[in-house]
């Protein structure tokens, strides 16, 4: 069934409501990020290219790039065996699991990076046994890590769950009878089926993942040169009145959301032009 | 015999899905398992698949035991009433499929070519290779589960509802093709379904369950003409119920006397059963009298409902050349059975 289009704007309230919405992107989403833009680029070239010698900078940046790097594949594949197991088995406890799946979403960030220091800090469950091994989680890479695992966490499986449970069964069942592994089922039907809303799911995971604050800024401690993300040396830059290099380490951050947000928009045309091929009768 | 199925049981969650089923299939027969839902038939399809294992019991196949065999070794071509065509792949890839996943044993490129378009030619879908199943419609979705199901070329054909999605036209023309292909190939097939038309139109011999168990294994003539419960009777067509008195092997309703097919060993008052077809109406005074509430045209019959002195509903049909056109909604008739069954 098709849903009846959209029409050419014909009264005057058609044409308000539409320069209205331009309007109100413009003024809440496109102007901001350009001032981001314009700051950094206040001083002139050079003075910009210049926070990218800032070693403070590249060090947030390679930290950043590090986490996403970790807390990635992690996601991969947890999103993948989570979203196989609701979608292909009944157990109980399937309602409590999709439930905490999606709890991240709704939780603040601050929590999600003040339950570790409630576990592994000083003061924390495990932060006497962690202190006799010298172990460092807060305040150090393995916490800025588990918080950016927090909170990324449902990015990939809340791509998967709805794609594969009307995917269904049939058709690994059916590889299977025609003598197909599991190994061969999984990368021959399983994942050709779900690999754009598997990428989709990615980006949106790596774009959080980069930009998160709020958890991270928790568990980091600022240190600078070792736990400061690039979200992070942003803050502690801006605080110093380093304009220019609070909005030069800024534009890398909106560059990556630009860059995400590109490739979000291709891949949805063609997944959705999938998907429509997968429903077409 | 090809197949051999020994006391098949299994528990489901406390309820018993299969319950103690045995049954034999010979090389090349084409066989339905029959039921209403709940009843195990696609339970007892997917355990010969190897989807699916009994708690008890045997399934010996052309000397193998089938149980300790894994799905892909027990070489069965698998069709699904949702099709399950791969979507991504286009119908060549699909019907390759089966070839490509035998490893080392994998047939060489035009081999797998020449089988794909001797399929195609087979399902009558040359020129398809390239399409993907979105662009088909359901009936040719269904051909094209079916090349894929035959080609690694299977020692048993099982059908899941094979049909069941499709329109009735569709369905009907399927039918008869898929008989058809089963003819030439010689293979031996089993089919599920709900449908007792599809079922009775079919298949040379009919399993027909009722929880978990066989109510009958019989050819489509056998069942229909002898069945042997109640729920068999009732599960194959329509029919009515009525107190009649028994002597011997005769039954007689107020002066009308039938026989009682299946010969038992009751007598006095009991309660057969007819099929709608199995009676006449008359004027006469005699049978079981009812007045007529309702009559419908139809192609080739007309169908009447009548309603008994006790206000139990009776439908019968009765070929339109055999129709007795003074007939009227109101009129007091009796109702003749011609023949009936004693459970």
């Amino acid at each position: 069934m098709r849903r009846k289009a959209a029409k050419r704007p014909e009264k005057l309230t058609d044409y308000t409501l539409i320069i209205f919405a331009f309007f109100w992107m413009a003024l809440i989403i496109f102007l901001p990020l350009m001032s981001v833009l314009f700051n950094a680029f206040k001083g002139g070239l050079p003075k910009y290219l210049e926070t990218f010698a800032d070693p403070d900078a590249m060090d947030a940046l390679k930290l950043t790039l590090l986490v996403t790097a970790i807390v990635l594949p992690l996601n991969i594949i947890f999103g993948i065996a989570s979203a196989w197991a609701i979608t292909r088995f009944e157990f109980v406890g399937k309602t409590i699991l999709l439930s905490i799946i999606d709890l991240p979403f709704s939780l603040s960030p601050v929590i999600s990076g003040l339950v570790w220091v409630l576990m592994f800090g000083a003061q924390g469950w495990f932060g006497e046994f962690l202190q006799a091994h010298d172990i460092d989680v807060i305040y150090a890479l393995p916490g800025i890590v588990l918080a950016t695992l927090l909170v990324t966490l449902p990015f990939v499986a809340r791509e998967l769950i709805p794609l594969m449970d009307d995917n269904g069964t049939d058709e690994e069942v059916a590889a299977v009878t025609l003598g197909a592994s599991g190994w061969d089922v999984f990368f021959r039907i399983t994942l050709p089926n779900i690999k754009w809303a598997l990428l989709y799911g990615v980006l949106l995971c790596m774009a959080r993942a980069m930009g998160e604050f709020g958890a991270v800024s928790v568990v980091s401690g600022h240190i600078r040169g070792l736990t400061n993300t690039l979200p992070l040396h942003i803050e502690v830059a801006y605080n110093e009145y380093n304009t220019i290099g609070a909005f030069g380490a800024a534009t890398i951050l909106v560059g990556l959301a630009f860059v995400t947000l590109a490739i979000k928009t291709i891949l949805e045309w063609r997944y959705a032009d999938e998907l429509s091929a997968q429903h077409r009768h | 015999m090809a197949l051999t199925i020994n006391n098949l049981s299994k528990q489901f969650a406390g309820f018993a899905a299969l319950n103690d089923i045995s049954f034999s299939v010979k090389e090349s027969e084409f066989i339905a398992l029959l039921g209403p839902s709940g009843s195990g038939k696609t339970t007892l399809l997917r355990m010969l698949a190897g989807l699916d294992y009994p708690d008890k019991g045997s399934i010996d196949f052309k000397g193998q035991n089938f149980l300790s065999l894994p799905v892909k070794e027990r070489k069965i071509g698998m069709v699904f009433q949702s099709y399950a065509l791969f979507r991504h792949m286009t119908v060549a890839k699909n019907i390759a499929f089966g070839l490509e996943m035998r490893g080392k044993n994998k047939p060489k490129k035009e081999e797998i070519n020449e089988t794909i378009n001797r399929l195609l030619k087979l399902v009558q879908l040359e020129g398809f290779e390239k399409r993907y199943p979105a662009q088909l419609s359901g009936g040719q979705r269904q051909r094209v589960a079916l090349a894929r199901a035959l080609a690694i070329n299977p020692s048993l054909l099982l059908l899941d509802e094979p049909f069941g999605a499709l329109d009735a036209m569709v369905r009907k023309e399927l039918r008869r093709w898929l008989r058809h292909i089963h003819d030439e190939t010689g293979l031996t097939t089993i089919f599920v379904t709900h449908d007792q038309e599809e079922a009775l139109d079919l298949a040379d011999r009919i399993v027909l369950l009722e929880g978990g168990k066989i109510a009958q294994y019989d050819t489509a003539d056998k069942i229909i003409n002898h069945p042997k419960s109640e729920f068999v009777f009732d599960f194959v067509g329509s029919g009515n119920a009525a107190d009649a008195d028994i002597k011997g092997d005769v039954a007689n309703i107020n002066g009308c006397e039938f026989p009682v097919v299946n010969l038992t060993n009751f007598s006095g008052r009991q309660k057969v059963k007819f099929r709608n077809y199995d009676a006449l109406i008359s004027n006469e005074e005699k049978g079981i009298k009812a007045q007529l509430t309702g009559i419908f045209a139809s192609t080739g019959f007309l169908r009447f409902e009548a309603v008994d002195n006790a206000g139990h509903h009776l439908e019968i049909i009765i070929s339109e050349r055999n129709f007795d056109h003074s007939l009227k909604v109101g009129d007091h008739v009796g109702i003749l059975p011609q023949k009936a069954y004693l459970f």
